[in-house]
């Protein structure tokens, strides 16, 4: 077993997606603190209530949103006024949508931005049509009515609210549709009522996509009607539920140990607390840090941990409620304390960051190891019974058997999955560029990459997301592009035309019923268009608010940025740029050997050999294993070729001991692979077409220009096969030489109806002519003279 | 002939003639296989057992079969896929079947790019050789990536779950990458390297150079398995060729036995007859073309009949003699002295170092010559200077006949455009602002050609033989 090698250097070359979060964090403490300051009124926005509210929370969704809009100095607000209706923060509200039911959420926040323009953050309400749950909770039934309380935040202008929503509680929906004077007929007048008022008893995680029970009237009639309490919402939407273990125990923990990391655990976290909390001890770190800054209170957040997320009960209401009313500063007096008394904030960082890489790097590991040894069995299940050790190693040195890891790309795969994991963890948008010649693992890392993240969704580690998989070689014209993924979307077709607008309108608009979808858009220089605007608009959209979409561009230029798009195109593809190299030949030999385990085709100075030579070439993957693969043949024929004859004389009966493929084999299967047919091509042509050639050869150095006309060529050629006395040709035969050679494009010709006046031209190099009627002395004669 | 004799007037006999007629004018024109390949071994064994592959393992190949024109690609191709079909195909499907091998079904699917000659037309083909029998109208709309992944969902369904391997052969391989985009090739090559659909891909070109023509991607995808077919090396391999056509075999091609013995015998004696020995050691010399040294015998098999139940030697000879002769030579040994003359003034001006001329020019010369010549030797008698609309007339008839080409203005541009349309006579867009008589042309025939012209003809004046051998 080799975990430990391995597991230090993905370690060490985790630092680039360590850095982005590091950024990240930084960025949100800022926004933090500042998220405390409440300014006062607005030109159409009435601060009514006293203005003690200070109940601003800060969830981490709630933050993100606030650093997307890119405000500093916000003023905040307590309600709005729409179309003369006053809104309150903490209100159910309806929000127009893109078709006739609208979206219903909360008021979240209001505020005034620089510009001023009024925004609002809306807390969105699901529907259960609303909702993506991943297939770990299976079915989820709800009634008619229900909405669950979500953790997904979008900013809104106040200016799409369309009514006051009513939220019960499920006893006093009950209620309130049985005292509706429709309502005994059952369920039309259900339906009716169903437009204003709702009820809410359970609550949904998109993060985590975890569904649990709440008291609707509890958390948000006692709290004033106005918004919710800060502490049970981050308690709430704290990340811990995840009920189910990993496959494996160091999974499970760095996996968890990832998580916190990533959310800024304080300086003092280390991994004993890890361990801790594992084995469910009640930590005194174990509380989200963001929790504890701004809920405002003091010692009780200790208990608020994993042991008791899980039984989220009404038992529990009242200590939450004196949580809630607890007085505020010891909080930030801990805080201090806490950062002052153990490490600097710079050095803190630092720790926390390491000890990030660590963690995940051991996820990663994990999942390649688990991933390895389940590659290597399906190997050997692949194949037959009775297969000789040729087949096998044909049969997995086939480019179409990918492993489900790919070696040597451990760097590019961290990388790329660092990225694409913070991106969908925080419901973000991102544009990413990846590079690299053909067959060095592009698609096969993102669709390995992808593949990983989809487990994690699976298992409720991160959001669900939607992958979608564009492909420039497989689209007719590049504006299909929009149609493709239009479809993918939203499961209609569209022409190109209307899919633009359609997408346009989707990914500029909030919306609930939104998750995070991942687009790959392979060979992307085909996409490219004089006005390059469908690039424009793929990486335009991930810049938008609430687009929520991660664009994965592969192409095989580095510097197709630069070099073919226009400075606007290349600006918002943004700096996440991947390249991957050729690869080196030790690579090709850790490639070539990972196939080949088991499996005793192959001496091992073969292998170095073959890698060698493609190194020098392409590193071309594809290239390295064909080559494996035709010498695997070479060698199988040949064996097979000795035991008929040692079968014919009964000396050698069994063939098991066959050779190996050795250096020479290797050499031959390159050779074969990469000799251009041109000598061998010359040598094997007739007497007047090398006759042809010379006399062509001769006319162009006569004429001192690349190009001659037939009946120079013709003139030379009769003067030859008088010289040399063979038989003269007329000027049709020669003609039709010509038109022989053209076709297969030994010689470049124009049209044969120009006969002599068509122009001709060599199109191998004349040191291949020499070199293939060296050997024969007859055109050595005619070559000197 | 004796032996004709003997066989007259027997039914059977009659039938035997024309069973072999059939048989061996089936093979000259390459309906029909040959016999055995001449010399063919090496590639065959590869594209064999790269077929083969892919037919048993389900694994997915590609590969190039280049060779100079009439070399033997496509027989090469034709004798695996038979030696294929003959252990693989029907017949052995239900033996296969009892062993186990549940991979005894394949389709061979051809397209060449002659025929194809946009991606959308070989995927229509693809989908008919498939028999798939359904509206492709619909999958027609999108790319050609979604309309065969669509079909070969299609032939999915309709076999047992798993795709049958498909065996496709492109020829003209070269043509169809210079397809847009060379999706069809991509798709191809793609799908051969990916595990679901188990294809080989098997191209076939005259083009030594056809693997720079891939775009590089699509280079990435493809295997580079190059198997070079090439023309034989020896004459004696070349002979063998045309004499595995022209044998009849008594079993395969149901002829009696004593027949058989006799023609293959004539068919020996033909081959060994010095002048037909001597044409075919003169097509190996030139291009090794197989194709033209059995269409060679095609006039003598075509003649197969109750009256000539052998092939016979004269008929080969003449043939021979056909193809020995020019065709340009012959229209030319028609033509006026008039018009010998414009073209012998022609040759003048060529060699007066004038690579373009117009009908002014080459009347101008003419009448230099004429009238110098005809001071000296009045004793010419039917020389005479024709009048310029007189000689217009014959200069356009040398124009209908091509001999004299106009000057396309781009004509090195697009090396291989169109200039089959003669605008001199038609008048076209571009030179149809000039008067014809101004109109820049071209003979097209080397000085050393009107030279042979002259010598060969005897009705021409001394003066102008001279004239035209200075």
């Amino acid at each position: 077993m080799p975990p430990n090698p391995q597991l230090s250097k993905i370690a060490s070359r985790l630092d680039k997606a360590a850095k982005q979060t590091k950024r990240k964090q930084h960025i949100s403490h800022d926004s933090d603190d500042e998220a405390e300051d409440v300014v006062e009124w607005g030109q159409r926005f009435d601060d009514q209530a006293a203005s003690t509210g200070t109940a601003v929370s800060a969830t981490p969704s709630a933050r993100r949103v606030t650093r997307q809009s890119g405000m500093t100095n916000k003023d905040l607000y307590k309600s709005v006024v729409v179309n003369g209706t006053e809104y309150h923060l903490g209100q159910a509200v309806q929000v127009q949508s893109s078709n006739n039911t609208p979206y219903l959420a909360i008021i979240y926040k209001l505020w005034e931005s620089e510009k001023g323009e009024k925004q609002m953050v809306a807390r969105w309400l699901l529907r259960q049509s609303e909702m993506f749950v991943s297939k770990k909770l299976g079915e989820v039934h709800a009634e008619p009515g229900e909405v669950f309380y979500s953790n997904a935040d979008d900013l809104v202008t106040p200016d799409k609210i369309l009514a006051p929503l009513e939220v019960l509680s499920h006893s006093a929906y009950q209620a309130h549709v049985a005292a509706t004077p429709l309502a005994p007929q059952g369920k039309k007048a259900v339906k009716a009522s169903d437009a204003n008022v709702c009820f809410c008893w359970r609550y949904f995680n998109e993060q985590s996509a975890f569904i649990g029970e709440l008291d609707w009237e509890d958390i948000y009639r006692s709290n004033a009607g106005k918004i919710l309490d800060p502490v049970i919402d981050a308690e709430m939407f704290k990340k811990q539920e995840k009920k189910k273990p990993l496959g494996k125990e160091a999974a499970a923990q760095a996996g968890r140990a990832r998580v916190q990391a990533k959310r800024g655990r304080p300086p003092a976290a280390s991994a004993t607390a890890t361990r801790k909390r594992k084995t469910g001890d009640s930590d005194d770190e174990d509380a989200d840090p963001t929790a504890a800054l701004t809920s405002d209170d003091d010692d009780e957040d200790v208990k608020y941990n994993v042991a008791d997320r899980d039984d989220f009960t009404p038992a529990k209401r009242g200590r939450r409620k004196t949580i809630a009313a607890a007085p505020r500063t010891p909080a930030r007096a801990r805080r201090t304390t806490l950062a002052k008394g153990t490490l600097t904030p710079a050095t803190a960082t630092k720790r926390r960051m390491r000890l990030q890489d660590i963690q995940l790097s051991a996820a990663v590991s994990a999942t390649i190891l688990r991933r390895t040894t389940r590659m290597g069995s399906e190997l050997q299940a692949a194949v037959p019974e009775g297969a000789t050790v040729y087949e096998v190693a044909r049969q997995r040195l086939h480019v179409s058997a990918v492993p489900d890891t790919l070696p040597c790309r451990e760097d590019e795969f961290a990388e790329i999955y660092g990225h694409l994991y913070n991106t969908i963890e925080e419901r973000n948008s991102m544009c990413m560029y990846i590079s690299g010649v053909p067959g060095t693992g592009k698609t096969a890392t993102v669709h390995e990459v992808i593949r990983t993240l989809q487990e994690n969704a699976e298992e409720g580690e991160l959001p669900d997301f939607q992958y979608i998989e564009l492909n420039g070689m497989k689209m007719t014209e590049p504006a299909q592009a929009y149609t493709q993924l239009w479809q993918a979307i939203a499961g209609e077709k569209a022409t190109p035309k209307h899919a633009a607008q359609l997408l346009e309108k989707h990914f500029s608009t909030p919306s609930p019923r939104r998750r995070t979808y991942v687009v790959l858009m392979d060979e992307l220089d085909l996409l490219v268009t004089k006005s390059q605007s469908i690039m424009y608009n793929f990486f335009d959209w991930p810049h938008r608010p609430h687009a929520k979409l991660v664009v994965v561009a592969i192409a095989n230029t580095m510097d197709l940025p630069e070099r073919m798009l226009n400075h606007k195109v290349s600006s918002r593809l943004g700096l996440t740029r991947i390249n991957f190299q050729p690869y080196s030949h030790q690579q090709l030999m850790t490639i070539v050997q990972s196939r080949l385990e088991g499996c005793a085709a192959f001496d091992a100075d073969a292998v170095e050999l073959c890698a060698r030579k493609i190194s020098a070439v392409s590193g071309d993957a594809r290239r390295a294993l064909d080559v494996c693969r035709r010498a695997v043949e070479i060698v199988e024929a040949e064996s097979a070729r000795e035991s008929t004859l040692a079968g014919g004389k009964r000396v050698r009966p069994s063939e098991d001991s066959g050779q190996l493929v050795t250096m020479m084999i290797i050499d031959r299967a390159v050779k074969e692979m990469y000799a251009s047919g041109n000598v061998a091509f010359i040598q094997n042509a007739s007497l007047q077409q090398k006759v042809f050639l010379l006399s062509l050869r001769a006319a162009i150095r006569k004429a001192g220009i690349p190009e001659v006309s037939l009946g120079d060529v013709a003139f030379v050629h009769r003067q030859l096969c008088q010289m040399h006395e063979l038989v003269i040709p007329s000027y049709d035969q020669i003609a039709k030489i010509c038109s022989q050679l053209g076709a297969t494009r030994c010689i470049l010709t124009e049209s044969s109806i120009l006969d002599v006046h068509q122009q001709v031209r060599l199109a191998i190099a004349e040191d291949d002519i020499t070199v293939a009627l060296r050997p024969d002395p007859f055109f050595q004669k005619i070559a000197t003279s | 002939m004796p032996s004709r004799m003997s066989l007259s007037g027997n039914a059977t006999q009659l039938a035997d003639t024309s069973r072999a007629r059939k048989a061996v004018l089936g093979r000259l024109y390459g309906r029909a296989p040959l016999p055995n390949l001449v010399g063919l071994d090496s590639p065959l064994d590869l594209v064999f057992s790269l077929l083969s592959r892919t037919v048993t393992s389900a694994e997915g190949n590609t590969g190039l079969l280049i060779g100079p024109r009439g070399s033997g690609k496509s027989a090469v191709v034709q004798r695996a896929l038979d030696m294929l079909e003959s252990k693989h195909g029907r017949g052995a499907a239900a033996a296969a079947a009892a062993a186990t091998v549940p991979t005894s079904k394949y389709h061979v699917v051809r397209l060449s790019g002659f025929v194809h000659t946009t991606d959308r037309i070989a995927l229509r083909d693809i989908a008919r050789q498939l028999l798939i029998e359904q509206d492709l109208e619909n999958i027609l709309i999108g790319s050609f990536a979604d309309a065969f992944t669509y079909i070969l969902n299609l032939l999915r369904s309709s076999g047992d779950g798993s795709v049958p391997p498909v065996l496709f052969i492109l020829e003209e391989f070269d043509l169809l990458a210079q397809h847009p985009k060379q999706s069809l090739l991509y798709t191809l090559f793609d799908i051969a390297q990916s595990q679901q659909t188990p294809i080989a891909v098997l191209g076939v070109t005259a083009r030594i150079d056809v693997m720079d023509l891939l775009e590089k991607r699509v280079k990435s995808r493809f295997s580079h398995r190059q198997i070079y077919v090439q023309c034989p090396q020896k004459k004696s391999d070349f002979v063998e060729i045309a004499r595995s056509a022209l044998h009849v075999d008594a079993s395969s091609d149901g002829v009696a036995k004593t027949f058989a013995q006799q023609f293959n015998a004539q068919v020996d004696e033909i081959l060994a007859a010095e002048s037909v020995a001597r044409h075919m050691a003169h097509i190996f010399d030139f291009g090794k073309d197989a194709r033209q040294l059995l269409y060679l015998f095609v006039t003598a098999a075509s003649q197969l009949s109750a009256q000539n139940q052998l092939l016979q030697l004269a008929c080969v000879e003449a043939s021979i003699a056909q193809d020995v002769a020019s065709a340009k030579m012959q229209v030319l040994s028609s033509v006026s002295l008039l018009e010998l003359c414009l073209i012998i003034s022609m040759k003048s001006l060529v060699q007066g170092g004038s690579s373009k001329y117009n009908f002014e020019m080459v009347y101008n010369e003419y009448k230099t010559f004429m009238s110098r010549h005809l001071l000296v030797a009045s004793a010419g008698g039917a020389m005479k200077v024709y009048k310029k609309p007189v000689a217009l007339k014959a200069f356009e008839t040398l124009v209908e006949l091509e001999i004299v080409r106009p000057v396309a203005t781009s004509m090195a541009a697009d090396g291989g455009g169109s200039y089959g349309r003669n605008d001199l006579l038609a008048g076209s867009a571009q030179s149809a602002r000039a008067p014809k008589e101004y109109r820049m042309v071209q003979l097209m025939l080397e000085p050393g050609q009107v030279v042979e012209l002259v010598l060969d003809r005897v009705d021409v004046p001394a003066v102008i033989r001279r004239w035209a051998q200075q």
